[in-house]
């Protein structure tokens, strides 16, 4: 059920209030009325919700004029209906202008029930006009804060006349500039950087065609002075047989090109420092191998041309120079080689590294025949490597293997092992074995544990070994008690993983 | 021996280490005995000094040509002689020390006759200087006329 009506009768006269009460509840059997008869009532009253107030002409403590004043002045929406002693049709029409609802005349109370339910009526429609409004001012309110919140410049450009008919307050926190709306296009384009100024309009007028939304980038000086990069998004509108609207964004990309910027720079730089390591690898093993050559040149000749003056002292001599210089010149070439690990490795591929293993074996031929060594293998999968250096990581593997082999056969197994991420292969053998206690040590660069009279070598291998699997984002390690052989594992990513 | 071989035969080398000097020259005359070692140490009189040779009617019949060398590289020595057409068809031998293959590729692409990296030892270094001098002064002489032709037809078609 409705909630009763509320009405507010100003009277003083109380039988008079009763009769309207009466009349009133004829309509409304439960409407709540009450009466007033001085301001300090009425305004005690309306702290109360009322839907109507019924008003009389002439009252002495207050009449419907004073209180339609009030009323005003205090902002409330009320409906008034304000009913006359006698026919007096130039004060209703005065009370017309001055807002009541209705007036009536104390003779035709009887339509007092229609003229409430009008006014109720006439209050309720403006109550929803004033909802509406303000749910559109809202509305309004939020895409508005929505648009001009965003850390980007909307705009609107009418291409008719090259106008911009919005260009949201961004523009004065971003840019400094304060642009009004209506702003020329062809004054904005001032603030663009002199070599975008083509290509921005021609991106533009390529927005204006069906189905060509731009998104391009360029430069703006701001009010400071400061180059800004943005980029613009932008989509032209149709509008029905009208010229097409361009509407876009701009956004302050200035962070995001100088990371881009800095990035090319590094991975420039980078190219030119593995050319310059390249360069660098060559000339030092050159200018060391210059010295290196005479020393051995010089030695040979002497050696021939003097040999019936020399002793056997000089014989011995001259052997520990060859040899000196021998091995110089395997560190030298050994340095080069580790220097192009990275220089010269080939793009990763997939690799067979059956077909790896394969060729490791090939190329230590006379090793494993001399040492009739027995290399078994598992199943052994296609990797992402680079397969020149897969084999160099088997063959030295292998080739330490049957080096380092003890009194029985060498016997070598080479498997693989799949995980998630990687593949584990490993090379095991029933060699001499390693001292848990060197484990990393034996892969530093030039790293021996045992004398030249006993193993020859430089002590390159697992250095290649272990940077080539590092390059390809694997690890490396042994695992090995002494006289109990040896297992090399290493990983390979799946994914690829390589660094330049 | 082919017809144009001066007797004995003349032999350029453009080197600036006087170690190597020596003993290429000592390779040399083992390997063509009798042979007429001319050496050029600073690099930047090498063309001024073959058109010298040149003009007095004593031009070598091989050059051995080092690469790296201060002031002048052996590439421009090397380039301008096979520019010059008076002078491109000396046989031009690079010996390097250097092992780059950049080296190698550039070599071949000015037209050295050949390119070999100075083995380490003077046995291995006689025993490719003598190859190299049989091969340039014996079997591969190309008379000057027809290298003139040769060239100028090759330069016509680049």
């Amino acid at each position: 059920m409705d909630k009763p009506i509320r009405v507010l009768v100003l009277e003083d006269q109380i039988p008079d209030f009763k009769l309207t009460e009466q009349e009133l509840r004829r309509s409304w059997p439960n409407a709540v009325c009450r009466r007033v008869d001085c301001e300090a009532d009425f305004l005690d009253a309306l702290r109360e919700d009322y839907d109507v107030i019924l008003g009389g002409y002439a009252l002495p403590g207050l009449d419907a004029m004073r209180a339609l004043e009030l009323l005003r002045e205090k902002r409330f929406d009320v409906s008034c209906i304000v009913i006359f002693g006698a026919a007096a049709a130039a004060a209703a029409a005065q009370y017309v202008r001055r807002g009541v609802a209705d007036y009536l005349f104390k003779d035709g109370t009887g339509k007092l029930g229609s003229a409430i339910a009008g006014a109720v009526m006439e209050r309720m429609l403006r109550a929803q006009k004033e909802l509406a409004e303000a749910e559109l001012r809202r509305s309004m309110e939020y895409y508005r804060h929505l648009v001009e919140t965003v850390k980007a410049i909307p705009w609107e450009l009418d291409p008719a006349d090259w106008r911009f008919t919005y260009i949201g307050p961004q523009v004065t926190q971003l840019l400094g500039y304060t642009v009004l709306n209506g702003c020329d296009f062809g004054d904005w384009i001032e603030k663009i950087h002199p070599g975008d100024r083509t290509p921005v309009r021609q991106a533009l007028s390529d927005a204006l065609l069906p189905d060509r939304d731009g998104d391009f980038r360029h430069r703006i000086v701001a009010a400071d002075g400061r180059k800004v990069w943005m980029r613009t998004i932008v989509s032209s509108l149709e509008r029905d047989a009208q010229p097409r609207l361009l509407r876009g964004f701009t956004v302050d990309i200035t962070e995001a090109v100088q990371t881009e910027q800095a990035l090319a720079r590094r991975a420039a730089e980078l190219a030119r420092s593995n050319q310059d390591l390249e360069e660098f690898a060559y000339v030092a093993s050159h200018d060391l191998q210059e010295p290196l050559r005479m020393v051995s040149s010089y030695t040979e000749l002497l050696a021939e041309r003097y040999q019936a003056r020399l002793d056997a002292d000089a014989g011995e001599f001259i052997g520990f120079i060859t040899d000196g210089v021998t091995r110089m010149q395997a560190l030298i070439r050994d340095l080069l080689t580790y220097s192009r690990v990275t220089t010269q490795g080939h793009e990763v591929a997939d690799a067979d590294s059956e077909a790896a293993l394969a060729g490791s074996l090939t190329n230590l031929g006379a090793a494993v025949l001399e040492s009739a060594a027995v290399v078994s293998r598992d199943p052994l999968p296609v990797v992402k490597a680079d397969p020149g250096q897969l084999r160099q990581v088997f063959q030295n593997l292998i080739g330490n293997s049957i080096r380092f082999r003890g009194p029985a056969t060498p016997a070598i197994h080479v498997s693989a092992r799949e995980s998630d991420r990687e593949w584990l292969f490993s090379v095991a053998d029933n060699g001499i074995g390693i001292d848990p206690q060197y484990a990393d040590l034996i892969f530093g660069l030039f790293q021996r544990l045992h004398t030249r009279q006993e193993y020859d070598g430089t002590g390159i291998g697992l250095t290649l070994c272990k940077k080539i699997v590092e390059r390809h984002g694997g690890k490396i390690w042994v695992e090995s008690q002494l006289g109990q052989g040896a297992t090399f594992c290493f990983t390979i990513p799946k994914v690829n993983g390589v660094s330049a | 021996m082919n017809p144009g071989l001066a007797s004995p035969p003349r032999i350029l080398l453009i080197d600036d280490n006087a170690g190597d000097i020596r003993l290429i020259t000592e390779a040399v005359q083992v390997a063509v005995p009798g042979a007429e070692v001319r050496s050029i140490s600073d690099s930047t009189l090498a063309i001024s000094g073959l058109k010298a040779a040149l003009e007095a009617g004593e031009a070598p019949n091989l050059v051995l040509l080092d690469l790296r060398m201060p002031k002048k590289d052996g590439l421009e020595i090397l380039a301008a002689i096979k520019k010059n057409p008076k002078m491109r068809h000396l046989p031009v031998v690079i010996l390097t020390s250097s092992e780059a293959p950049s080296d190698v590729f550039r070599a071949y692409a000015l037209h050295a006759n050949s390119v070999v990296t100075k083995p380490l030892g003077f046995v291995q270094l006689r025993s490719a200087v003598k190859t190299l001098c049989e091969f340039w002064l014996g079997v591969a002489h190309l008379p000057e006329a027809a290298y003139a032709r040769h060239a100028a037809h090759q330069d016509l078609t680049h």
